[in-house]
């Protein structure tokens, strides 16, 4: 009889955990600056702005929804805030329309999805193309920089020597850990995921839940995509593209399920610590692009793999 | 309802993306009767400031000469350009203007254009097969070496580099990194990392903050173009290196240009996509009335450095 | 009238169980003959011999006085046997036309093409002989389900059906499209095509058979001629000797009690006649009904389960606007469902994760933690009261046993401390040591002064159980019964319908 413990933290974790570990050692061996601790804080802060978003997608996941304009929105915002902050020079301000933007884009996925009753998939795949086209309209295809100096410091900055997104990062991550595991907001997500007509009948208010989903996804590529624009001290309306696939890429490879119920915040940081660390460590080795994209592919399915068998 | 929404969604989804492809200009299209020349510019990306540089020229000379310039954006996707000129060569423009995403890949769509009658001008990088009646060149290879050059006088001739590339397998990366690794032969300054940043200021970032995990005693950053050298000056300045390692770059975009200014980037080169353009527009305008052409065109580069802007 | 099948002996033996014996049966050409019997009497394994799907272990079968074998269901077609079952086997995706000669596209001799104009020509031909009102070109998922079922009649007769076999084939139907039907059944009655019919609503036996033959446990028990019959006669063939049971629950005097349910005028997209009955506190009510009666959407309605509704439904006085069951739950109404694998676990969590499910703001502590020991806490208690086994909390409810995981359902609910429930068919695929243990506590419950409302097709617990009856059928309630006072055979004859004597 398969017992489920108490803690269920780490599950299927552990396999990805030990990917993780052979991954770093691995490197290390192979590259003499790889586990510096600087280029281990390094990854930290390159992995910051996946991961945040990542734990958007983890609660619509959950949900059994999808959302793939997280990207877009993360530029979106992003230009929204360095046109704000470029006009007007004021922070609170450019912070007040990256917090507005980012609700909005997750209230009309969220909206459509719920209530339009139109599948997530649809309604993202189509606000992805919308939002990002809408950046491109806003800055006509250019840059948006010249932005003061001081404003590096969230996505570039240290304090004492961790970088300052990573410490954001972790922040995020444990208020995540706090509401998806700890309380009841997470236990409605995976039945919502789980079985949604089960759900309806235990008198579980559904649309409530999806729309809540759907706005933190937007909040998360929001904050990304002000990372983002901190880190290159300007916005460009093809920033973080292709960021939908690197998010996904990390939440399934923590284990969540696209069909919903399945997922956990650790997970979710495993999956994305292995493909920041992949990155990482190919760049270290100086590994061609050609072959960095067929090394990830296949590590990344390898992962799975070990990773399925782990439960068993 | 449902269904309705949904159309309506997938339509203005459509028609964003039409809008995110760049401007399709429906003013005017190509009519044989009138006298007003419809030219086709199929560009390679508008998420790049050169090529935005380029496109603001080639509109402005066009308005000028009374020419209908109809600009299609690629997104550095081949496919999309093929059926860019495809779609160009279906409206029966008087003669389009390739910037190739992939030297090799256009092959096929200039031989198309060619079947039909249209005539073709390239510019900023060659297509392998197929006709054009004129190429402009940015050659590529000299941009490389003239950062050698400059490089070589700011290091003393010895010192450890770092260099972006661009996207790999594009003509323009192997050409810049050839024309650099000529320049700099002989001296004592060696490449020690050679990484792809994609030609993106994002990849750039990343690209540089790994690189100096390895090599945080590089004396200078050749990036293949500003974008991802300007990515390189986050990353330097993010570790306080800022003025310890010089950062060079490509295509005098106007963000590199303020990076100079304020000793961010030490030099550049300006590859005047606008005065290319500029010159393609006014070429095509006299081909088609009757004037004959060279076949190349070699638009003076110019490096750009704090002292001669 | 000629002879077109009979059959001689006929035995079928599943596993042991012996589901057809000794069967003598006979049709005569152009007859409609209706085929009775409760579940589990042996009326479809009779249609799978028929159809070919499987093979009969003892005698003969005739047609038309030669004996045959009937080896697949391709066979049974060859030899004109075709068969409308309740699962419909239409494809909603292609026309009407394309679905009436599926597997039979007439094509043009040249390349084998499809040849659309004959296709849709024929097919209008039939439609026309039945004066059947569907354009061929339309496409199926745009037709009603009545029509869907005729449509199926038509398809088994572009395969030159000789008898035809329609299983409730009224099932869904509009009162206008079981007119239809019955009108298509007459002209094929004409042109000689032999029918049997198996339905659960006698009325509509009454209105169009012939004669009507009753199977009990596996056996032809007799054939009535349906003019002549009655229902009870029917009723006492098919539940055999009516033994009053002794009831062993103490029958109540609940007049004194507060309505604690009042359902009025209740209507709903598919119950189109009004519902109204009322329930007092720590009442019992059983509702009964054959399949399709309505009894599950009544249930889903009432807890706002299901869509939009007219009429009223008070809770202890109190008005319901009932569109949500969120609402439903707040004002204290329970629904253990009829599908506790799909509507009411959710199978991957554990016992405690399901039972705290619809109240988890009771282990939610000052700071939105939940609080896991108070949930085990609540597990235990609430698990040992249902005598809910094994008792391990941490436990997948995947690995209960039918009849515990129900107690787990209902648990879910008795842990809000809702004062009434509504009940689909609780004890359905149960052993009998649950479904007695189930009942204990649905009393017990109601000595604590819950109310419960029992929707049930098993006649002899609502029988022992309740305080009343209500019998439903085709949506309307047809009978209130005091079950000390009344019998199976009586319940079943109002769920059925038909002719009394």
């Amino acid at each position: 009889m398969k017992t489920i413990k108490g803690k269920q933290l780490l599950q299927g974790e552990w396999g990805l955990l030990l990917i993780l570990v052979v991954l770093c050692l691995v490197f290390s061996f192979l590259s003499a600056t790889f586990s510096s601790l600087s280029n281990l804080l390094n990854i930290t802060r390159q992995v910051s702005i996946v991961l945040i978003i990542s734990i958007g997608m983890l609660c619509v996941v959950l949900c059994g929804e999808i959302d793939l304009s997280v990207g877009s929105t993360a530029a979106l915002v992003g230009v929204g805030c360095a046109v704000t902050l470029k006009a007007t020079g004021s922070l609170p301000l450019a912070l007040l329309v990256t917090l507005v933007l980012s609700l909005a884009a997750g209230t009309v996925n969220g909206a459509l999805t719920v209530f339009g009753k139109i599948p997530s998939f649809i309604v993202t795949l189509a606000s992805m193309w919308i939002i990002r086209g809408i950046a491109l309209v806003w800055t006509s295809g250019r840059a948006v920089s010249g932005l003061p100096k001081g404003f590096a410091f969230l996505g570039a900055g240290h304090i004492g020597i961790i970088p300052v997104s990573t410490i954001l990062c972790l922040l995020l991550i444990l208020i995540a850990f706090f509401i998806l595991h700890q309380t009841r907001h997470g236990v409605y997500f995976r039945a919502i995921g789980s079985n949604l007509e089960a759900s309806k009948l235990s008198a579980i208010p559904i649309k409530k839940y999806k729309m809540i989903a759907f706005i933190i996804a937007g909040l998360m590529s929001g904050i990304g995509g002000l990372i983002t624009t901190s880190k290159l001290l300007s916005a460009q309306a093809i920033a973080n593209e292709g960021m939908e696939m690197d998010v996904l890429a990390a939440v399934i490879l923590g284990g969540a399920s696209l069909s919903g119920g399945i997922g956990t915040v650790i997970g979710t940081v495993l999956g994305a610590l292995i493909i920041g660390v992949i990155n990482n460590g190919m760049n270290q080795l100086g590994i061609s692009a050609f072959y960095q994209q067929i090394v990830k592919g296949s590590i990344i399915i390898i992962a799975v793999l070990v990773r399925r068998n782990k439960d068993k | 309802m449902k269904k309705a929404v949904t159309v309506f969604l997938t339509g203005l989804a459509f028609a964003a993306s039409l809008f995110a492809n760049g401007t399709a200009d429906t003013a005017k299209e190509a009519n044989p009767e009138s006298k007003k020349i419809t030219i086709g510019f199929a560009v390679s990306t508008l998420g790049n400031d050169f090529f935005v540089m380029m496109k603001n020229g080639g509109e402005e000379k066009a308005a000028e000469l009374g020419v209908n310039l109809i600009t299609l954006d690629a997104q550095d996707s081949s496919e999309k350009q093929a059926n860019q000129v495809s779609d160009f060569i279906t409206r029966k423009v008087d003669l389009i203007i390739l910037n190739p995403c992939d030297s090799d890949a256009c092959g096929t769509s200039v031989m198309a254009a060619n079947a039909a009658g249209i005539p073709v001008i390239t510019v900023t990088r060659e297509s392998k097969a197929g006709k054009v009646i004129q190429h402009l060149d940015i050659d590529n290879k000299e941009a490389g070496e003239l950062v050698a050059k400059q490089m070589i006088k700011d290091l003393k001739g010895s010192g450890k580099v770092a260099v972006l590339e661009g996207i790999p397998g594009a003509s323009s990366t192997n050409d810049r990194s050839q024309g650099f690794l000529d320049g700099i032969k002989g001296t004592n300054i060696k490449v020690v990392v050679s990484l792809s940043a994609n030609y993106s200021r994002e990849n750039g970032v990343t690209v540089t903050e790994d690189i100096l995990q390895g090599h945080s005693d590089i004396n200078a950053v050749y990036a293949h173009n500003d974008e991802m050298a300007l990515g390189a000056v986050r990353a330097i300045d993010a570790a306080g290196l800022t003025g310890k390692i010089k950062v060079y770059g490509i295509d005098a975009i106007d963000d590199a240009v303020t990076a100079l200014k304020n000793g961010e980037m030490t030099a550049t080169v300006q590859q005047q996509p606008k005065l290319q353009m500029e010159t393609a527009v006014q070429n095509a305008a006299d081909y088609l009335r009757g004037k004959t052409l060279e076949s190349r065109v070699n638009i003076p580069l110019k490096l750009l450095t704090k002292d001669n802007i | 009238m000629a002879e077109v099948l009979r059959l001689s002996n006929i035995g079928k033996v599943f596993g042991g169980i012996e589901a057809l014996k000794n069967i003598d049966f006979d049709l005569r050409e152009g007859e409609i003959h209706a085929l009775l019997g409760e579940n589990g009497a042996g009326k479809s394994t009779l249609v799978k011999i028929l159809t070919g799907v499987h093979q009969a272990d003892s005698g003969e079968i005739y047609l038309y006085g030669k004996k045959v074998k009937i080896a697949n269901p391709i066979e049974a077609r060859k030899k004109g046997i075709g068969v409308i079952y309740q699962e419909l086997s239409l494809i909603n995706s292609i026309t009407v036309g394309e679905n009436i000669f599926l597997g039979n596209e007439p094509v043009s001799p040249v390349f084998g093409k499809y040849d659309r104009k004959r296709m849709y020509e024929r097919s209008t031909e039939y439609l026309n002989q039945f004066g059947i009102d569907i354009d061929p070109k339309e496409l199926v998922s745009n037709l009603r389900m009545g029509q869907k079922r005729i449509l199926e009649i038509v398809k088994a007769l572009a395969l030159n059906a000789k008898i035809l076999l329609l299983d409730e084939p009224t099932t869904g139907m509009s009162n206008k499209e079981i007119d239809t039907l019955f009108d298509i059944m007459d002209s094929l009655r004409q042109k000689k095509v032999t029918m049997i019919y198996i339905s659960h609503y006698l009325d509509e036996v009454f209105r169009v058979c012939d004669r009507a033959t009753v199977f009990r446990n596996g056996r032809n028990i007799t054939t009535f001629d349906v003019g002549k019959t009655n229902t009870d006669e029917i009723v006492m063939a098919m539940i055999g000797k009516d033994v009053k049971q002794n009831r062993t629950v103490p029958v109540r005097n609940l007049s004194g009690k507060e309505t604690a349910l009042e359902v009025k005028d209740f209507r709903t997209s598919i119950m189109k006649s009004p519902v109204s009955f009322s329930v007092k506190k720590s009442e019992i009510l059983g509702i009964t009904g054959i399949i399709g009666a309505g009894k599950s959407e009544l249930a889903h309605s009432i807890f706002g389960a299901a869509g939009p509704h007219k009429g009223t439904i008070k809770i202890f006085g109190k008005e319901l606007d009932m569109h949500s069951p969120i609402e439903a739950k707040k004002y204290g109404l329970a629904f253990i469902p009829e599908d506790r694998k799909t509507e009411g676990l959710f199978l991957n969590d554990s016992i405690s994760d399901n039972i705290i499910r619809a109240n988890i703001r009771m282990i939610e502590g000052k700071n939105h933690l939940l609080k896991n020991k108070l949930k085990t806490k609540i597990t235990v208690d609430i698990g040992n009261k249902l005598e809910i086994h094994p008792l391990e909390p941490g436990m997948s409810v995947r690995n209960l046993s039918g009849g515990n995981q129900q107690k787990v359902v209902i648990a879910k609910w008795l842990v809000g401390n809702p004062s009434v429930l509504l009940m689909d068919e609780p004890t359905r695929g149960i052993d009998i040591g649950a479904k007695a243990e189930i009942y204990a506590h649905i009393r017990a419950m109601s000595i604590q002064g819950k109310t419960t409302v029992i929707m049930s097709s098993e006649y002899e617990e609502l029988l022992n159980e309740c305080d009343r009856i209500l019998v439903l059928r085709s949506g309307k309630i047809v009978g209130e019964l005091d079950p000390s006072k009344t019998s199976k055979s009586e319940l079943l004859a109002l769920s059925l319908g038909g002719k009394h004597k």
